[in-house]
């Protein structure tokens, strides 16, 4: 294909991105080290009242990365990773579930009256019941401490990609279904070719939410019962006092969180090319 | 349906369906009926058929759960738990809209707040609300606050988003034409941005709302289950779970789902109220 | 009168249409007796002012809704009325007015869409047309490209090429070129007749912009305020190929002349009894 002086090369669109992307990082940099200066001088140089109880950044930081850590935990020792694997499994299983089971139902609620009408009142009426209500539930439910947790986080998880990927389907731009509808298509061309692709950017949408909140129940689920895992570093390092681990923990769960998000966003990227303008922009 | 048209004849009229709203509403009626059989079946299936269902077996009949929600409905400590939980999503929310509604104005409309800001913001949000409760209680004066101080981070986010962008796609041309006709910038803000954006606002604080009940529940779990101030719906849950009673669980959950989804509904009357020029879907 | 060889197909007959709807304040109707025949291979072009109805009567046409009473028949098939489903069809494809391309298959894959949904051709059968089709059209460079790529008038041309790859009987446009600057809108105009003068299908093209329905059409059918009827109907007797130095003829300006008027005074009526533009 002939192209134009005008047209952009590959490796400008490229070279474009990356300044963006390098921008935007630096715009994070920035924001971080606010927030970092903040707290230090609360803590450290002002030594506010309110804030006293609070560990100094210093110490958070020198624990974090020490490679003997006073309570145990930093990025050198083992169990600052078993802690971290043990949550990613649950998540990525939970999810994992919580996507198989969802979105075809989301799919097959979107796509007939029928199937919709008859489950999404019983949908509608469990899901107000927050995931953290069933945690008395699937203690007794299920057996050991492995199984309740992900069962919770797979119950955030599920509400959030079923919903999303019904919408999706709904919000489907009608001319498209009747055009398909005036070039013959029948209902399994409908469903494959039109139903499918034209909602995977709302399913994709709903994934990221749909992570998002599992990472949230998770957390959660292994504060309140759990012998592994983010969650149960950040309670226990309240309940034994070892104050710093405490925003380890925190600061780990948003890395790791935002790791996953990112995940997802790359692989939606991969799939829906088209999506892409002629600028490279997203659609 | 599909295939070569042309020469077959005149299509025969299909038998006409009784669509509409009654079959909607029969369907869901069925479905729930069902569900609720199925139910009662699994929790007697020991009397009746002499077989334990795994996993399912524990839960109670939704006879048994009936029965409880009639005997709490006349309990006084019931509802003080309604109302103590209230109080603190009412305190966490309120504060979450006074403080994210403007953040998110001023995010949307001044550029150089947005990118000090912003990141900010983005760096901290995949942490979730919960974890932030030991944080909140090493740092508050007293346990009332840290509770409420989590809630009200669960719902500032969204609020402060959903504010954000619904501000962000107001029509630029609706905010030139103020200015054109003499508006001061603050003036604009109000009387032009935030009606515009309230949209957006209602739909975010709605979610933001069923979070806040998420986080309610979990916050009075777990420090009132460490024996701390108590009450409340998560607590009262608690609760029957030491005491096993499994009806008055389930009572527990019904009630916390009912709670939220009445707040929504609230929210969602209250914003029809404030932006009265919407179009009735 | 338009068509060539092998134009015998097509014919459009319209009796006695009526479409009401179920609101809260009682039954509205959008079509009011409404008749209207087309010669196969026609140009006919509707208009009317906003909101009359003249996209409800074109969606009876194209099967997405039923008719209340009276029938429509294609090439004596009735295709709507009493006793008979409402069913889109390959044989009456529509082009819609924000464009309906797939955004996720490629110019080509969008082209081929309908034959192999329909199973009448296999894979290879199909693309070869569709290039075919796509490089008669001048589209050959668009094939590969995606919707989001393409400027609206390319999406527009594929849209219509999608259409004709399946052979229909009649082609029914619904103000296909409103959202797009004059300009465009010329190279459109042109393309469409060329494509017309290659294979003679009958079309059915709803539009409120005068100049284009004098200089596109055969014949114009000027329709009421709601509920529609036709009012009006003038039969265009400028030669084809249609050239753009037409519009500075005196013929011409005479037909948009007696069109306009004829709009007008509908254009009133709507006005005052307060119609919202149908988006």
């Amino acid at each position: 294909m002939a192209r134009d002086k005008g047209d952009p090369t590959a490796f400008g669109l490229a070279s474009a991105r990356l300044a963006g992307m390098l921008r935007s990082l630096g715009w994070v940099a920035a924001g971080l080290a606010l927030a970092l200066l903040f707290w230090f001088l609360t803590v450290d140089v002002m030594a506010l009242p309110r804030f006293r109880n609070l560990p100094r950044l210093a110490e958070v930081l020198s624990e974090w990365a020490s490679t003997q850590p006073v309570y145990g935990l930093s990025i050198h020792t083992r169990e600052y990773y078993e802690h971290i694997a043990h949550s990613l499994a649950r998540v990525l299983v939970a999810f994992g579930l919580a996507t198989l089971l969802g979105v075809p139902l989301g799919l097959a609620m979107g796509t007939s009256r029928r199937v919709r009408e008859y489950v999404f009142p019983l949908f509608e009426i469990l899901r107000p019941i927050p995931p953290l209500a069933w945690v008395p539930l699937a203690i007794l439910m299920f057996r050991g401490t492995e199984t309740p947790i992900v069962f919770l986080t797979f119950l955030a998880s599920f509400y959030a990609t079923t919903l999303n990927t019904m919408l999706g389907v709904q919000s489907i731009d009608a001319s498209l279904i009747r055009a398909a509808k005036c070039l013959g298509a029948g209902p399994w061309t409908m469903f494959r070719r039109i139903i499918l692709p034209g909602t995977l950017p709302a399913i994709f949408g709903g994934l990221q939410l749909s992570v998002g909140v599992a990472w949230f129940s998770l957390v959660a689920a292994e504060m309140v019962s759990g012998e592994y895992g983010l969650g149960y570093i950040i309670n226990t390092g309240y309940s034994m006092a070892t104050y710093p681990t405490i925003f380890i923990g925190m600061f780990t769960l948003g890395i790791v969180g935002f790791a996953t998000s990112a995940a997802i966003r790359g692989v939606e990227r991969a799939l829906t090319q088209w999506r892409r303008t002629s600028l490279g922009e997203q659609a | 349906m599909s295939g070569a048209l042309s020469a077959m004849g005149p299509r025969r009229a299909r038998p006409a369906r009784r669509a509409g709203p009654s079959q909607a509403g029969r369907r869901a009626a069925t479905s729930i009926a069902v569900f609720l059989l199925l139910g009662e079946l699994i929790a007697r299936a020991p009397a009746l058929f002499g077989v334990e269902v795994p996993v399912l077996g524990v839960l109670p009949a939704p006879s048994g759960v009936v029965a409880e929600a009639l005997r709490e409905l006349s309990d006084p400590a019931y509802w003080q738990s309604w109302y103590l939980s209230f109080l603190r999503v009412a305190g966490g929310f309120l504060a979450a809209l006074a403080l994210g509604v403007p953040l998110g104005l001023l995010l949307a409309t001044r550029r150089s707040f947005r990118n000090v800001v912003f990141p900010v913001f983005e760096v901290l949000r995949p942490i979730p609300p919960i974890a932030w409760v030991p944080a909140a209680i090493i740092f508050w004066p007293t346990q009332e606050l840290s509770i409420i101080f989590v809630i009200f981070l669960g719902a500032f986010y969204t609020i402060t988003f959903s504010t954000y962008h619904g501000a962000r796609q107001v029509d630029p041309a609706l905010v030139q034409s103020a200015r054109s006709m003499g508006s001061g910038q603050w003036r604009v803000l109000w009387r032009v941005v935030l009606p515009a954006a309230m949209p957006g606002i209602v739909t975010g604080a709605a979610i933001g709302m069923g979070i806040t009940w998420e986080v309610v529940v979990a916050a009075e779990l777990i420090s009132g289950g460490s024996g701390g101030s108590g009450g409340g719906l998560g607590h009262f849950m608690w609760d029957a779970y030491l005491a096993n009673n499994h009806e008055r669980i389930v009572v527990a959950m019904i009630s916390i789902g009912l709670a939220g989804y009445l707040s929504s509904t609230l929210l969602r009357r209250a914003g029809r109220l404030l932006a009265p020029w919407q179009p009735l879907k | 009168m338009a068509g060539g060889a092998g134009a015998a197909r097509g014919r459009l007959v319209i009796e006695n249409a009526v479409k009401a709807y179920d609101t809260p304040a009682g039954p509205a109707l959008a079509v009011d007796n409404c008749s209207l025949s087309v010669e196969p291979g026609e140009i006919c072009m509707i208009v009317g002012p906003s909101g009359c109805g003249k996209t409800t009567l074109l969606n009876a046409v194209a099967g997405f809704h039923d008719l209340s009473s009276g029938r429509i028949a294609l090439d004596g098939v009735e295709i709507a009325g009493e006793g008979v489903q409402a069913e889109p069809g390959p044989d009456r494809v529509v082009v819609f007015q924000n464009g309906a391309l797939f955004p996720w298959m490629t110019a080509l894959d969008n082209v081929m869409f309908g034959p192999l949904a329909q199973g009448a051709l296999g894979p290879a059968q199909a693309r070869d047309k569709a290039r075919a089709m796509m490089a008669d059209a001048g589209l050959a460079d668009a094939q590969d490209m995606y919707p989001a790529q393409m400027s609206s008038g390319i999406r527009r041309r594929v849209e219509i090429v999608r259409a004709m790859m399946n052979d229909p009987a009649i082609l029914l446009l619904d103000e296909p070129y409103r959202a797009m600057d004059s300009l465009t809108r010329a190279m459109m105009h042109e393309a469409l007749l060329e494509m017309h003068a290659r294979r003679p299908v009958t079309i059915l093209f709803i539009t409120h912009d005068l100049e284009e329905a004098v200089f596109l059409g055969h014949r114009i059918v000027v329709m009421s305020a709601r509920p529609c009827r036709p009012t009006l109907e003038l039969d265009i007797d400028m030669p084809f190929p249609r050239k753009y130095a037409m519009t500075a003829g005196d013929a011409y300006r005479g037909y948009v002349q007696a069109a306009l008027e004829a709009v007008h005074v509908e254009a009133v009526k709507s006005f005052a009894a307060g119609e919202k533009e149908a988006a």
